[in-house]
């Protein structure tokens, strides 16, 4: 709509130009002439121009007057003119603002021209307004009305939020497109800070219209996250795996049985047929004699009766193991006896593999999900045993015992569980493979030699069941025999023991354990002999009870038999040093006489004769000689220094004197001869006295049992003829 | 000094020329005996990887499937695939065909082995005027990542035989 007012005043303005560039233009037209006559005597009315000579010009040189005229006349009319036709083509270029043409219109108003003063003039200028630019200020007031429209509309649509998104929304996807096209990471950036709360909005807003959005490139995210990372995505995915797996059982069982029946059914499927295999071979033998043999023998060595067949007919033996990555064929590990020929490993490796792609993928039928478990070839035989990204394959000779099968498949998951990553990165380099693989699968190939070690270790069931009998008979018979000679021997021990007492050497005593005690028997004169022998067996066997029965039977003594036990027990302690007694023995009385060294020894021998049979009373006359100590320490002229004459014989005296009677204290009496009595001397006997007291002690006596004291006397057994040395002395006597 | 082991299958239709092209660079070690019915033959070779710096220097063993290309065993080549890091795609130049086949056998390859390298041999270029093998070989040259190079080669003369085998193992490390 603009632009076409736009083209309007365009066109005016342009025939405006024409009109006052070049008028030649119409001189061909007939009414245009007449106008253009009529205009020129206007204008010579107006005194603006001088009316031309008819005929003197041509009309080119006429129209060109005219116009220079016109030019220089009307300087002040043709700038304002200029003005508007400027502000027009302004206007037509850039329609930029109303005010423009109000400008214009006043500009027109305001053309007065100076040669005019009159209202006639007025009236003329105004039919040359209207000649001139009548027509285009009629128009030019259409338009700016318009523009005013226009603009209040443009006013009202940017103020009026419904109306401005209404005018934008058509040109954003432009903008956008446009500036995408220029900078996308400045769009980028814009809208990165927001895009998460954005997305979470939309999402609270609606989950099921996000989810559908983003529902198309989830799995493929997944993917391309899996390819990535995909340690992340087993870490993320882990922990709820479990979760998921029993919620999908819970929704779709079936589903989750179909999914896992290539593992679990093949597995299944293996142990299944081996345990059939094994059952028929049982049953087919079960009935015959040989079979009955067979079975017999297998109890006996602890295995199955078919194992048993197989051991016989033929040895086991591991000849080589190699572990071998699934897909590739790569050797992970080669464990081969160093005593057998040596297998190319890869290139057995290589073989398997693509035997086992092919008997997957070819001969085993579709939906039926089995793995290649062994390769036979005569007596031997190559066992595949796959889990995870590898697979055994173990060559052996003869039937591999079940436990093999089973070590094999224990280690194997081990293997697996333990490395199964480093398993499945395996890129042909045998120093990514930890040494803990290859020692295990050692011990898998030194199956066998372990298996014969074993046997050989291990003992007959036979020998081990006459063993057994042997055992359960003799061990018992030599266990009561052991207890049999630790009974007899504590009892013979007892038996000499009593039989070693000199009281009861004559009665027979029997020993005899009896119920877990000794018990003893027999007869004895008197109580005392009695509870006498029950101590000497309680002695002899201190770990055993004693269950005394020895009766105490009073036989009426034989006074011969008394008189003569008297008379030897008489003899038996005159035989003790110092001992002299006599005995006399009147019907039961026994008189003791004589004498002995101490009290002690009188109270033995009463003692002693009080527990002959026979003596009913013992009547003592014993006596005991006072103690005398016959030894003296001599001194020098006024000395109190000890002579050392005999010194030690002296000493040794005194402490055999002082050990025979040890109740017996010693009175150590110094002596200095005055007959007046002089204290002087008294003083010297003294310290005589102390010095043998302090000798005595040094030589070991208790100073407890030692007295002195001083004395001017004669010492005792001294008279005045005597030698005068022996009254320089200390004198030792029992106190 | 270990020894690393690398699996790597040889590609093409039948006759091309795969099996000659190993018994050339085998050399000795190759043997019939490992010939099998299942449509796969594989036979080895240690390679010795020569670098700039010669304590740099590695073992490779190669173990190379030869892949038969007869269409019984089309089904199951694409297991034997597994694992391998490297193919060696071979083409007969004499025959049309088999050159167009190329295509088809490195997307299947690639299928399996995504990351693998691929070799193309135009093989038994000794029947082909030099003047027209390098053209032919400018004619396939893929723009795959994949395809380390085209060569022409010939079982027969030995050329290229150990330059590709070369440039495929040094891929492989």
């Amino acid at each position: 709509m603009v632009s076409s007012v736009m083209t309007q005043v365009g066109n005016s303005n342009s025939k405006s130009k024409r009109k006052s560039t070049n008028y030649s233009t119409l001189s061909n037209d007939s009414n245009e002439e007449a106008v253009l006559e009529g205009f020129i005597n206007l204008l010579a009315d107006l005194n603006i121009i001088t009316s031309p000579e008819t005929g003197t010009l041509n009309h080119e040189e006429i129209t060109t007057i005219e116009y220079e005229e016109i030019s220089h006349q009307t300087i002040k009319a043709d700038s304002k003119q200029s003005n508007f036709i400027e502000l027009t083509e302004s206007l037509t270029e850039s329609s930029s603002d109303a005010k423009i043409f109000t400008d214009v219109e006043y500009a027109v108003i305001d053309f007065q021209p100076e040669t005019v003063g009159s209202s006639s003039n007025f009236a003329a200028f105004e039919q040359l307004q209207s000649i001139l630019v009548g027509p285009e200020l009629t128009d030019l007031q259409l338009i700016t009305d318009k523009i005013n429209d226009s603009l209040s509309k443009l006013e009202h649509q940017i103020y009026d939020s419904n109306a401005l998104v209404e005018l934008l929304v058509p040109c954003i996807h432009e903008i956008l497109r446009v500036k995408i096209g220029e900078s996308k990471e400045d769009i980028v950036k814009v809208i990165t800070p927001i895009i998460d709360e954005v997305i979470q909005n939309r999402t609270q807003q609606s989950k099921i219209s996000m989810g559908v959005a983003f529902a198309p490139i989830i799995p493929e995210a997944i993917s391309q996250q899996i390819n990535n990372a995909p340690d992340e995505m087993t870490e993320a995915l882990a922990p709820t795996m479990g979760r998921a797996i029993k919620k999908q059982i819970e929704i779709e069982q079936d589903s989750v049985v179909d999914a896992l029946y290539p593992i679990i059914g093949s597995t299944i499927s293996k142990y299944m047929a081996e345990t059939i295999r094994a059952i028929n071979q049982q049953i087919e033998d079960s009935l015959s004699v040989k079979g009955i043999e067979r079975k017999i023998r297998a109890k006996l060595q602890g295995i199955s009766e078919a194992e048993l067949i197989f051991r016989e007919a033929i040895h086991f033996t591991v000849q080589a193991i190699f572990l071998i990555h699934k897909t590739s064929g790569l050797v992970i590990s080669d464990i081969q006896r160093l005593d057998a020929q040596q297998l190319e490993s890869e290139m057995v490796a290589g073989m398997l593999t693509a035997i086992r792609s092919f008997a997957n993928d070819c001969i085993i039928q579709s939906g039926a999900y089995n793995e290649l478990d062994a390769i036979e070839y005569g007596t031997s035989k190559i066992i595949l045993e796959v889990a995870g990204y590898c697979y055994l394959a173990i060559v052996v000779k003869g039937e591999p015992p079940k436990q093999f099968i089973s070590k094999m498949r224990q280690m194997l998951i081990n293997i697996v569980r333990e490395h199964g990553t480093i398993i499945e990165n395996f890129d042909g380099d045998p120093g990514t493979i930890p040494n803990e693989i290859n020692v295990n699968l050692e011990n898998l190939r030194d199956y066998d030699l372990e298996l014969d070690v074993n046997h050989k270790n291990k003992p007959s069931p036979l020998i081990l069941l006459i063993l057994g009998i042997l055992g359960a008979i003799f061990i018992p018979l030599g266990i009561w025999k052991y207890h049999i000679g630790v009974i007899d021997a504590v009892e013979e021990k007892t038996a000499l023991s009593l039989a070693s007492a000199p009281e009861l050497a004559v009665y027979r005593l029997n020993v005899e354990e009896h119920h877990g005690k000794l018990k003893l028997t027999g007869r004895v004169p008197n109580q005392f002999l009695s509870e006498k022998a029950a101590k000497i067996a309680s002695d002899a066997a201190p770990k055993w009870s004693i269950d005394n029965h020895i009766l105490a039977v009073e036989v009426p003594a034989d006074p011969v038999t008394a008189a003569a036990e008297v008379k030897r027990v008489t003899e038996v302690f005159n035989q003790i040093k110092g001992t002299a007694i006599s005995t006399q023995y009147t019907d039961g009385r026994v008189l003791i006489q004589g004498s002995v060294r101490n009290s002690l020894d009188v109270t033995m021998i009463t003692n002693a004769f009080e527990k002959i049979p026979g003596v009913k009373l013992v009547s003592s006359a014993i006596e005991v000689p006072p103690a005398k100590i016959g030894i003296r320490f001599y001194f020098n002229i006024n000395s109190e220094a000890l002579m050392t004459a005999d010194f030690n014989s002296k000493i040794e005296q005194v402490k055999s004197f002082l050990n025979q009677y040890p109740i017996k204290r010693l009175k150590i009496t110094g002596y200095s001869y005055s007959h007046k009595g002089n204290s002087e001397y008294q003083k010297l006997g003294l310290k005589r006295a102390q010095t043998v007291k302090k000798v005595l002690i040094n030589q070991g006596i208790d100073g407890a049992r030692l007295e002195i004291a001083g004395k001017t006397s004669l010492p005792p057994g001294v008279n005045i003829n005597q030698p005068e040395w022996q009254r320089r002395s200390v004198v030792l006597e029992p106190d | 000094m270990s020894t690393i082991s690398k699996k790597i299958c040889l590609v093409g239709d039948y006759g091309v020329g795969k099996t000659s092209l190993i018994r050339r660079f085998v050399d000795r070690q190759f043997s019939d005996k490992y010939l099998s019915t299942v449509g796969v033959k594989i036979s080895r070779k240690i390679v010795d990887l020569i670098d700039v710096n010669p304590e740099n220097k590695k073992e490779l063993q190669l173990l190379i499937w030869d892949i038969e290309g007869s269409n019984k065993f089309k089904a199951i080549a694409s297991t034997y695939f597994q694992g391998a890091k490297g193919a060696i795609i071979v083409a007969d130049v004499t025959q049309q065909d088999t050159l167009t086949s190329i295509s088809n056998h490195i997307q299947n390859f690639l299928a399996v082995n995504a990351q693998a390298s691929i070799v193309i041999a135009l093989n038994k270029s000794d029947l082909i005027e030099t003047e027209y093998l390098e053209k032919i070989r400018q004619m396939y040259q893929f723009d795959n990542n994949n395809v380390l190079s085209t060569y022409v080669t010939s079982a027969k003369t030995g050329k290229n035989v150990d330059e590709m085998f070369q440039l495929l193992s040094h891929s492989l490390l």
